[in-house]
C-alpha cells in the first residue's frame, strides 16, 4: 500500500518564492484629537487676566515615557480667596510639527510657539452635540456656573465654554475639564449623568489661597 | 440535521419501524396490487431508488432502475403514498384504490443536483471522511437564511458564535474562533478572518447549495491552521438536461421589522453548460431587547453572485463572482468614551441610549464590501485521474465608522483593502481501496490602509506570499476507513508598522526591532520588516465499522499555524469595543495537538454520537484584556496578544430518538474547558454547557405539517480569569476607587422557540412551503457571555418569523 502511494503520488515540494516585491511607504497619520486646552482667567474685582494651559506632553525620545500613558505638563491654577473670575476655554489640535525624519534630537522643552488648530468654533458651531464639564475634586467651596455671554445651544444651556468661578475660603484640589461630545443630557452635576464619550479630559491643579 | 457520515436520512428509520403493521383489520378485499412507474418531471427519466412508502399500511418498497414499483396485499380504499428521493423533497399521492391498478409518479426532481452521470469532485464524504462531518439539510439551510452564517451553524453540537452586538458573529467550533477556523467557498479560503474579533465572515451562504462543518483539522486539502475546524460551502453543479428552476425565499421578522429575500435562478443545458444567478436582499431594523431598543443595531446587506460552469466528465469548470456588500449598525451604548463610561454600563441595567426605534444605520457602524472571482478547471485524464486548477482573487474592504467630530464626521476611521490572489494545482488519483490527493498552491495577499482616516492604522500595510503543497491519502480496507496527510506552508510577509514613541518606549521595541527602523518621525517610528514562517501539519484518522450499526472513528491532527498580521502588529482603539488592542510583534508559530473520538451507534429507533476530544496548544495565541491605559479620552481597557500553552478539553454529544412514528426528540450537548496548560489559569471567552433539544411531531394524519419545540439551556460559565479593572472615578468632589468588572460571565439562561412548518403545497407552477417560527419566546431578558457587547445591552427579545419559500 505504501509503495503505491510513493509511486502514485506527485509530492511536490513547496516552492519557496522569495519575492523581492515590497509596497512604497505608506504615509504617516496625523490623528486628530484635542490636545491642547487654554483656560483664560479674568478677575472681575481688577479685570486682571492670566492664563493657564494644559497640553498632551508629546513623547520623544528626550521625554522617553515608560508606562505607555500619556501625560500633561503639570498646569497649576492660583486664585485668590472670596473672589470671582471668568473663565474662558479654547481647545487645540496642537499638529505634529515635523514629519521629516531629521529632526531627531529636535529641542521640544514645551514652549510651544504654534497654537495648533482651535477646535473652539467647530464646538460652538455644533453646540447641540458639545458641553464642556468642570468636575471639583477636593475642592469643597469653589463653585463653577456658565457666565453671561456664554455660548448657548438650541435649548439655551450654556455650554460652559464662558464660565464664572467663585471662590471663598483657602483650598487646594483639582478641576478637571471634560469636553463631552454627544451627551445625553446637559443637565447634571457629575461626569456620569451626562453620558456621551469625551473628547479630552484635562487636569488642572487649583491653589485658592492668599498671594503671599 | 443529519449525521452524514455513518447513518442514512431519518426517515428511513422512521419508515422500517413499523414494517410488520398489517391490514387485516379491514374487511376489505386486502389483495390488490398497485404497481408504478417514477420519473423526473423534467426529462421523464425513471427514477431508480426512490422509495415509496404507503402511510396507512407502513409498506415501503424501492423503485427499481426503470423506475418501477409494485406494492401488493393492499386494501381497497383511500391510501396515502409518500415517494422520497435523496436530496428530493418528499411527495405525496392520493389513491383511491377499488382494484389493482397502475399509476405513473412524476417527481420534481430539481433539487437532485448530484448526478451520478457528473463526476464531480467531492462527493458528500471526501472532504473528511473519518469524521463526523455535519451537515445542514436544504431544509434546515433555507429555514436559517435570514440569519447569517455563524447562526445558522451554531445549531450543531460544538459550534457556537462569538458575536458583536445582535448583527456580527463568528462561529466558534470547539471553543476556537477566526483564524482557526477556516471558511472555504468553492474550495476556495475566505480571506478576511484575520480582521480581529468584531468582524464577521463577509460571505453570503445562500449563494451555496450546501453547508457542511468539519470539527477539527480533519482534512488538510484546503488548510493547514484549523485546529477548531473548518465551515465548507459549495454548490453542485446542475444535470446535463435542459432545465431552468430556482426559488425565491421571503423571510419577514417581527423582533427587527426586518425582511429578506432571495432568489436564485439556475439554467441547465443537455450539454452540461450552466448558468446560475442569485442575489439577497437584507434590510432589519434595531433589534429589540425585551424591556428596550437596541439602539442602532440595524442592517442593511446585498449580495449578488453568479456562477458559470460546464458540467461534463471530462473537462469541468466553473466561474463563480460575487459581490457582497453589507452595512452593520454597532449598538450605540457601547461607543463608550473611556473605562468610566464601561464602568456606568456595567452597574446599570438598561444601556447608556435607548432611542426611539429606526431603520437606519449611523455611526458606530461597519460597512463591507467582498468582491469574489474564482474560476475552476477539472480535467479527468483516465478515470482514476483527476487534475484540477483553481485561481481566485478576492477583494475586501472593511470601513468602520466612529462617531465623530467636525470635518471627520463621515470618515471612517478604519478603512482596510485587502486583496488576495491564489492559485492552486491539484491532482487526485483513485486506486482500489485508495485515494491520493495532491497538490501545491501560491498566495500573495496586499493589505492597504487608507491614511486619510486620521486614525493610525489598526492593522499595517503588508504584503504576504503563501506557498505550499499537501499530500492526504484515503484507504478503505475492509471496514476501515483510514486518512492520512501532511501538509507544508511558507510565509514569506513584508509588513510596515508605524510605532508611536510612547508604545515603543514602553515595551522597549529599540532593542528588538530598533534594526527594522527605515524612518524617524517626531514621534512615530516606521519599521519595514519581513518575516518568515514555515509551518507543517500532520493528520491521521481511522474510522472503523465495529457493525454495521456502529462506528468508532478516532483523529489526530497536528496543525502549525503561523501569527496572523493582526496579532503580530494590531495596533488602535476599537471604539465600539471600548478596547485598546496591541499585537504582538515577537509572536512564532502556534501548533496544536487535536484528538478526537467519535462514538456513533444507530439502534432501531435510537441513535447517538459521543464525541470526546482534546487539544494541546503549544504557543496558544490568545487576546486578554491586561489592563488600562490612560489616553486624553480618558482611561481605555488594554487587549494585548500573547502565547500560552493551552490544553482544551470538551465533548460534543449528540441524541436522537423516536420513541413512536411521528415524534422525534432531538438533544444535544456541548461542554468545554480551556485552561492555560501551567497555572490552570481559564482562557477567556470560551463558550459555556450548553444544552438544545427539540420534540418533532409530524402526525401522520396531516402529511405536510410539521411541528417543533426547541429548547436551549446555555449554563453559566465559571470558568473565567480575571481582568478586572480598577479605576478612580469622583464622587462627592472626592477620589473613589472602583472595580471595573469586565470578566464576570452573566447569569444562565434558558429559550424556548417552535416551529411550524407546512408544505410543499402546489401554487400556480410552483411548489410553496411555509415557515412560523418563534425564537425566544417567552421573551426572556439575558445576556451572552460570548458577545462582546454584553456590558451594554441584554440580547434580542421573542422573535417571529414568518417564511415563504416559492420553487419553481
Amino acid at each position: 500500500m505504501l509503495k503505491h502511494i510513493k509511486l502514485q503520488s506527485l509530492f511536490i515540494a513547496s516552492l519557496l518564492i522569495i519575492t523581492s516585491c515590497t509596497k512604497d511607504d505608506g504615509e504617516p497619520i496625523h490623528e486628530h484629537e484635542v490636545n491642547k486646552v487654554v483656560l483664560h482667567f479674568t478677575n472681575t474685582a481688577d479685570s486682571s487676566t492670566f492664563e493657564v494651559e494644559w497640553e498632551l506632553e508629546h513623547i520623544d525620545n528626550e521625554h522617553a515615557d515608560h508606562d505607555g500613558d500619556e501625560h500633561a505638563h503639570e498646569s497649576h491654577i492660583e486664585l485668590a480667596p472670596n473672589s470671582e473670575y471668568t473663565v474662558e476655554a479654547k481647545f487645540y489640535d496642537v499638529g505634529e510639527h515635523d514629519e521629516s525624519s531629521d529632526d531627531h534630537g529636535h529641542d521640544h522643552d514645551g514652549d510651544h510657539e504654534e497654537e495648533g488648530e482651535d477646535i473652539t468654533p467647530e464646538i460652538i458651531e455644533e453646540a447641540d452635540v458639545h458641553h464642556v464639564f468642570f468636575e471639583m475634586v477636593g475642592l469643597s467651596n469653589l463653585t463653577i456656573v456658565s457666565a453671561s455671554g456664554d455660548n448657548k445651544d438650541a435649548n439655551d444651556f450654556g455650554l460652559n465654554l464662558k464660565t464664572t468661578w467663585t471662590t471663598s475660603a483657602e483650598e487646594s484640589g483639582e478641576v478637571k475639564v471634560y469636553l463631552i461630545h454627544e451627551p445625553d443630557t446637559k443637565d447634571g452635576d457629575t461626569r456620569a449623568e451626562f453620558g456621551g464619550e469625551d473628547d479630552v479630559i484635562a487636569d488642572f491643579e487649583v491653589h485658592v489661597k492668599l498671594e503671599d | 440535521m443529519y449525521i452524514n457520515t455513518f447513518f442514512k436520512p431519518l426517515k428511513t428509520v422512521a419508515n422500517s419501524l413499523f414494517l410488520l403493521a398489517t391490514c387485516l383489520l379491514y374487511a376489505q378485499d386486502c389483495n390488490l396490487t398497485l404497481a408504478g412507474k417514477i420519473v423526473s418531471l423534467h426529462d421523464n427519466t425513471p427514477l431508480e431508488a426512490a422509495v415509496v412508502q404507503v402511510k396507512e399500511t407502513n409498506q415501503n418498497v424501492v423503485s427499481a432502475k426503470d423506475g418501477t414499483f409494485v406494492i401488493d396485499r393492499l386494501c381497497a380504499g383511500k391510501l396515502t403514498l409518500v415517494v422520497s428521493h435523496l436530496n428530493c423533497e418528499d411527495q405525496i399521492e392520493h389513491i383511491d384504490l377499488v382494484s389493482s391498478t397502475s399509476i405513473s409518479i412524476v417527481m420534481d426532481h430539481h433539487v437532485e443536483l448530484l448526478d451520478e452521470v457528473i463526476i464531480n469532485t467531492d462527493q458528500p464524504n471526501d472532504v473528511a471522511p473519518t469524521t463526523q462531518l455535519i451537515q445542514l439539510t436544504e431544509d434546515e439551510k433555507e429555514r436559517y437564511s435570514g440569519d447569517g452564517l455563524a447562526k445558522t451553524i451554531a445549531k450543531f453540537s460544538g459550534v457556537s458564535t462569538l458575536s458583536t452586538g445582535s448583527g456580527l458573529a463568528k462561529p466558534i467550533i470547539h471553543g476556537m474562533f477566526g483564524s482557526r477556523i477556516g471558511i472555504v467557498y468553492n474550495q476556495t479560503v475566505l480571506e478576511n478572518q484575520q480582521w480581529g474579533q468584531d468582524h464577521a465572515p463577509n460571505i453570503d451562504a445562500n449563494a451555496f447549495d450546501n453547508i457542511r462543518v468539519v470539527k477539527g483539522a480533519a482534512t488538510l486539502k484546503y488548510t493547514g491552521d484549523n485546529p477548531g475546524g473548518l465551515v465548507i460551502l459549495e454548490s453542485k453543479a446542475p444535470s446535463a438536461i435542459d432545465d431552468l428552476f430556482g426559488k425565491t425565499i421571503l423571510n419577514t421578522s417581527s423582533n427587527n421589522y426586518g425582511l429578506s429575500l432571495l432568489s436564485s435562478l439556475t439554467r441547465s443545458y443537455g450539454n452540461g453548460t450552466y448558468i446560475k444567478a442569485q442575489g439577497t436582499y437584507k434590510n432589519y431594523g434595531d433589534s429589540r431587547a425585551p424591556d428596550y431598543v437596541l439602539s442602532n443595531t440595524a442592517l442593511n446587506e446585498n449580495n449578488l453572485s453568479l456562477t458559470v460552469g460546464k458540467n461534463d466528465r471530462q473537462n469541468e469548470w466553473k466561474l463563480f463572482m460575487s459581490v457582497f456588500n453589507n452595512e452593520v449598525g454597532i449598538l450605540r451604548s457601547s461607543h463608550v468614551g473611556s473605562v468610566r463610561d464601561l464602568y456606568q454600563s456595567i452597574i446599570l441595567d438598561i444601556p447608556r441610549v435607548v432611542a426611539a426605534y429606526s431603520h437606519d444605520v449611523n455611526a458606530p457602524k461597519q460597512s463591507n464590501h467582498h468582491l469574489t472571482t474564482n474560476i475552476q478547471y477539472t480535467r479527468t485524464t483516465a478515470a482514476n485521474n483527476k487534475w484540477k486548477f483553481k485561481y481566485s482573487w478576492q477583494k475586501n474592504n472593511r470601513k468602520e465608522f466612529d462617531i465623530r467630530r467636525g470635518e471627520y464626521k463621515n470618515i471612517a476611521s478604519i478603512d482596510l483593502d485587502l486583496s488576495t490572489h491564489s492559485a492552486q494545482i491539484d491532482r487526485q488519483w483513485t486506486g482500489t481501496n485508495i485515494s491520493v490527493s495532491t497538490g501545491v498552491f501560491a498566495q500573495v495577499q496586499d493589505n492597504t490602509s487608507n491614511p486619510d482616516t486620521g486614525v493610525k492604522r489598526l492593522i499595517p500595510d503588508y504584503i504576504k506570499f503563501k506557498t505550499g503543497s499537501y499530500l492526504t491519502a484515503l484507504m478503505k480496507p475492509d471496514r476501515f476507513t483510514i486518512g492520512v496527510g501532511v501538509r507544508f506552508e511558507h510565509h514569506n510577509n513584508e509588513v510596515q508598522k508605524y510605532y508611536k514613541l510612547s508604545r515603543w518606549n514602553d515595551q522597549n521595541y529599540e532593542q528588538g526591532l530598533g534594526k527594522y527602523v527605515t524612518k524617524e518621525l517626531y514621534n512615530q517610528r516606521l519599521i519595514r520588516r519581513r518575516m518568515f514562517f514555515n509551518t507543517v501539519s500532520l493528520q491521521g484518522g481511522v474510522l472503523f465499522d465495529v457493525s454495521p450499526s456502529q462506528q468508532i472513528g478516532l483523529n489526530y491532527s497536528m496543525s502549525q499555524r503561523a501569527p496572523d498580521i493582526a496579532e503580530l502588529f494590531s495596533d488602535g482603539l476599537h471604539h465600539s469595543l471600548a478596547t485598546i488592542e496591541y499585537g504582538n510583534p515577537f509572536l512564532s508559530n502556534e501548533s496544536n495537538h487535536k484528538f478526537v473520538l467519535d462514538i456513533a451507534k444507530k439502534r432501531g429507533d435510537f441513535q447517538f454520537n459521543i464525541s470526546p476530544y482534546l487539544n494541546l496548544g503549544k504557543n496558544f495565541i490568545i487576546i486578554e484584556p491586561i489592563g488600562a491605559e490612560l489616553t486624553v479620552r480618558g482611561a481605555f481597557p488594554v487587549w494585548e496578544f500573547r502565547s500560552v500553552d493551552a490544553t482544551f478539553k470538551g465533548v460534543d454529544i449528540d441524541l436522537l430518538y423516536s420513541p413512536t412514528k411521528g415524534i422525534l426528540l432531538k438533544n444535544n450537548t456541548s461542554w468545554i474547558e480551556a485552561n492555560e496548560t501551567t497555572s490552570k489559569e481559564p482562557l477567556i471567552s470560551i463558550p459555556p454547557l450548553s444544552l438544545q433539544h427539540s420534540i418533532v411531531v409530524s402526525p401522520s394524519r396531516w402529511e405536510s405539517f410539521s411541528f417543533e419545540v426547541n429548547a436551549k439551556k446555555v449554563f453559566r460559565q465559571n470558568q473565567y480569569p480575571n481582568h478586572n479593572i480598577e479605576l478612580d472615578i469622583v464622587e462627592d468632589r472626592q477620589y473613589v476607587t472602583k472595580t471595573v468588572d469586565i470578566s464576570t460571565p452573566p447569569k444562565a439562561y434558558h429559550l424556548v422557540g417552535a416551529n411550524l412548518k407546512w408544505g410543499p403545497y402546489d401554487f400556480l407552477s410552483s411548489k410553496v412551503n411555509i415557515y412560523l417560527s418563534v425564537d425566544n419566546m417567552f421573551d426572556y431578558s439575558y445576556r451572552n457571555y460570548l458577545n462582546r457587547l454584553r456590558y451594554y445591552a441584554d440580547e434580542q427579545g421573542r422573535n417571529v418569523v414568518l417564511q415563504i419559500k416559492f420553487k419553481y
